[in-house]
C-alpha cells in the first residue's frame, strides 16, 4: 500500500514501471485466486463480485504505473543469463550438507567459544548459519524456485534497468514478495537471509525487495 | 428478444441508432431497445447462475453478467441524459464501447453453442477488458451499487477468504 501510495504522489515523475507480461500475469493471479482458490460453496454472484472488485482494483494500480515496452531479444538472452544464474546459486545451495555445515561450525565454535561450552554451542551456531542462508537453501525444494515465467519478469526488469541506466545513472528496484528474489526477513522487518537478493544485485543492478521496503527507500532518496 | 442472433441484431442496431444521434446532435428515446438486451443478457445470467456445472460455468456467468451491469447502466443514463445534461456526452461515450460489446457477443454466443476453456478465457480477458474501458467512460454502476447485490456477510467472508489465501503466496 505504501509504494502504490508513493507512486500515485510521484506519479508526474514516471517512476513506477510495469510491463505487459506482468500486467498479464497480475490478471491471470487474480482470476486463478478468484475461481480456484474461493471455495465450491461459495456461490458465483459473490465470487463475480469479488472478481469484479479485484479487476478494477488492478486497473487502479496499472493506471498509475507507466507500461514499459521491452525489447524481446533482449529480454531471451538477459533470461538464460538468469537461469545460469539460479543454476549456479542451486549448485551453491547443494554445498551447503549437515557435513560442511558441522565442519564450518566446528571450525567457528573452536574459535570463538571456550571448551566447556563448545557442545551447548553447537546447535546454536549450526541454527543460526542455516537461518542466515535460508533464502539461498530455498532452492533446493523444487516448489520454491522462480518460475520460468518468474524469470523473465527478472529479465525485463533487468532490460529496462540497461534502457534507463544508458541515460543517467538509475537504481532499478524490482518489488516482489516472492523470497526467490526478495530477501527473507525477520518478524521485526530486518533481513534474515539475502543472498540471492545480493547475487541479482551484483550480476544484474536491480534491487529486489519487499513492496513496503522498497516504498521506505524511495521515500529515503527522494 | 428469441435468440442470440436477435440479440446480436439489436446490439447492431443500437450502434445504428446511436450513431444517427451523434449526427443529429441530440439523444433519442432507445429504452425499449436497452430494455430488450438487457432483459435478454440477464436471462443469460441467470440461466449460467442456475446452470449445469460445466467448469466454464463460472466464466460466462461473470461474462454475461458484467454485460448485463454495462447495458443497465447505459440504460440508466440515456434515461437521465435530459435531466442531468448529459446529451450528447453519452452518446459518444456508449459508440466507444459498443465495438468491444459485440466482440464478446459473437465469443459468448460461439461459446453458448460449443464451450471451449481456451476460447472461454479469451472471452474473460476480453470481458475485463471491456469492463476497465466501460469504467473510463462512466458505464459500470458504482462499485458501492454492485455490492448491494449480494448478501454483505457472505461477501466480507469470501473476501477474508481470499485475503488469507493470497497473504499465504508470499510466504512461498
Amino acid at each position: 500500500m505504501k509504494l502504490l501510495r508513493f507512486l500515485k504522489e510521484h506519479r508526474v515523475k514516471r517512476i513506477g514501471l510495469v510491463t505487459e507480461r506482468i500486467e498479464r500475469e497480475a490478471s491471470s493471479v487474480l482470476e486463478k485466486a478468484v475461481i480456484s482458490e474461493l471455495g465450491r460453496d461459495v456461490e458465483f454472484a459473490i465470487k463475480s463480485v469479488v472478481l469484479d472488485l479485484c479487476w478494477d482494483r488492478l486497473s487502479d494500480i496499472l493506471s498509475i504505473l507507466v507500461k514499459e515496452p521491452t525489447d524481446q531479444k533482449r529480454v531471451d538472452e538477459l533470461f538464460v543469463n538468469i537461469v545460469y544464474m539460479y543454476k549456479h546459486l542451486m549448485d551453491r545451495a547443494s554445498l551447503v550438507t549437515p557435513t560442511t555445515v558441522r565442519a564450518i561450525v566446528s571450525e567457528k565454535v573452536r574459535g570463538m567459544v571456550s571448551s566447556r561450552f563448545r557442545k551447548l554451542a553447537q546447535p546454536i551456531y549450526s541454527a543460526q548459519l542455516l537461518r542466515g542462508r535460508s533464502q539461498l537453501l530455498r532452492l533446493l525444494d523444487p516448489s520454491r524456485r522462480p518460475s520460468i515465467l518468474d524469470q523473465f519478469i527478472l529479465a525485463e526488469a533487468v532490460c529496462l534497468y540497461e534502457k534507463y541506466n544508458a541515460f543517467e545513472p538509475t537504481a532499478m528496484f524490482l518489488a516482489s514478495a516472492d523470497t526467490a528474489f526478495s530477501p527473507i526477513l525477520r518478524s521485526d522487518g530486518s533481513v534474515l537471509s539475502d543472498e540471492i537478493t545480493r547475487e541479482i544485485y551484483d550480476r544484474f543492478s536491480v534491487q529486489c525487495d519487499w513492496p513496503e521496503r522498497v516504498a521506505k527507500r524511495l521515500a529515503e532518496t527522494s | 428478444m428469441r435468440d442470440f442472433e436477435a440479440l446480436l441484431g439489436s446490439v447492431v442496431l443500437l450502434d445504428d441508432e446511436l450513431a444517427a444521434m451523434q449526427v443529429a446532435g441530440e439523444v433519442r428515446n432507445i429504452d425499449s431497445t436497452l430494455e430488450d438486451i438487457v432483459s435478454f443478457v440477464a436471462g443469460r445470467e441467470e440461466f449460467w447462475f442456475h446452470g449445469e456445472p460445466r467448469p466454464t460455468a463460472f466464466k460466462m456467468y461473470h461474462s454475461w453478467r458484467n454485460l448485463r451491469l454495462i447495458f443497465s447502466k447505459m440504460r440508466i443514463r440515456f434515461a437521465n441524459a435530459h435531466l442531468v445534461s448529459d446529451n450528447p456526452l453519452v452518446v459518444d461515450q456508449a459508440r466507444e464501447i459498443i465495438p468491444r460489446i459485440l466482440r464478446i457477443l459473437t465469443s459468448l454466443v460461439a461459446l453458448e453453442r460449443e464451450p471451449s476453456d481456451s476460447d472461454t478465457d479469451l472471452a474473460l480477458r476480453r470481458i475485463q477488458e471491456l469492463r476497465t474501458s466501460a469504467r473510463q467512460v462512466d458505464m459500470t454502476p458504482p462499485a458501492s451499487e454492485e455490492l448491494r447485490e449480494v448478501d454483505q456477510e457472505s461477501l466480507t467472508k469470501a473476501l477474508d477468504e481470499l485475503l488469507n489465501r493470497m497473504a499465504t503466496l508470499g510466504e512461498s
